[in-house]
């Protein structure tokens, strides 16, 4: 490889990392919902300070959302790649990420909600 | 002359089947990588074809390993069919252009593989009016380059080992 494309790759991956310092130190302090979206609908809207089992329909036959100590994770997901259960705890300090379970065409993200 | 184009045919043929065959071994066996990010092993035969055929000849792996890989798993024209389309058609566009400009395998590898992550997350985001997908990017960034160095590499590997065909007439 030459010496440029180094140069390039590396620029690359310098502004991957500010993108991911800017999101792990975002400001947190308004309030946040936690929507789960089937298809382009929300279908059910969560408080994740609040513990609880949420169980939601998808297109292979759904899943469940645990919530935990503000964290949320997929549990009894009925899929076949279980890449939504992989992708484990998600909470309101981590990167934001929204969980997606693709077969399901479900997806969990935090939604802000106004001060 | 027919000689040589048959075993152009030839090369086509095996390096479709290769893509398609590590497409389906590595959602079945290996899965995504920290929940998220998946190596991308059948870009090793992508890149092959660009090396060894030509770039008409990686576009036509690239779509074999789309439809026929969504075929076989049942998932063709669902939306994992169409992220996996978005993929696919980004990395194939700027492996081209690299191509083109003359870069070498790893870079074409690094910034292929870079492009396959791009243009899934693009389709997420359209298919689900989700924006917020977005803050998946910088993960996947980084993920790629590495996996994108790991292809680079076995495919040099490869093409060592291959004897090169004549240029196209």
């Amino acid at each position: 490889m030459k010496r440029k494309e180094w140069i390039i790759t590396a620029v690359v991956a310098a502004i991957a990392v500010i993108a991911l310092l800017v999101l792990k130190f975002r400001d947190t302090s308004s309030g946040y919902v936690v929507a789960i979206q089937h298809r382009n609908t929300i279908v059910m809207e969560f408080d994740p300070m609040v513990d609880a089992v949420y169980t939601v329909d998808g297109d292979t036959g759904g899943l469940q959302v645990e919530v935990k100590d503000g964290r949320w994770h997929v549990i009894n997901e009925q899929c076949p790649n279980h890449v939504c259960a992989n992708m484990g705890w998600m909470g309101v300090n981590d990167i934001g990420i929204p969980i997606t379970c693709l077969p399901n065409n479900i997806i969990i993200f935090l939604e802000e909600t106004p001060k | 002359m027919t000689i040589e184009r048959n075993r152009r045919f030839t090369y086509l043929a095996l390096l479709s089947a290769v893509a398609i065959a590590l497409n389906l071994l590595e959602s079945i066996y290996i899965g995504p990588i920290f929940g998220v990010l998946r190596i991308g092993l059948a870009n090793i035969a992508a890149l092959l074809a660009l090396k060894i055929l030509g770039r008409r000849e990686l576009l036509i792996v690239n779509v074999m390993r789309v439809v026929i890989g969504n075929l076989l798993r049942g998932t063709i024209f669902g939306s994992t069919f169409w992220i996996s389309s978005g993929g696919v058609v980004l990395s194939s566009i700027v492996m081209v252009l690299l191509d083109l400009a003359g870069s070498s395998l790893m870079f074409t590898s690094i910034f292929g593989s870079l492009a396959h992550s791009g243009g899934q997350v693009l389709i997420v985001i359209l298919l689900y009016h989700q924006p917020g997908m977005a803050a998946i990017l910088p993960y996947l960034m980084l993920g790629s380059i590495p996996t994108g160095i790991l292809i680079g590499i076995t495919a040099g590997l490869v093409l060592k080992r291959i004897r090169p065909l004549k240029p196209r007439p």
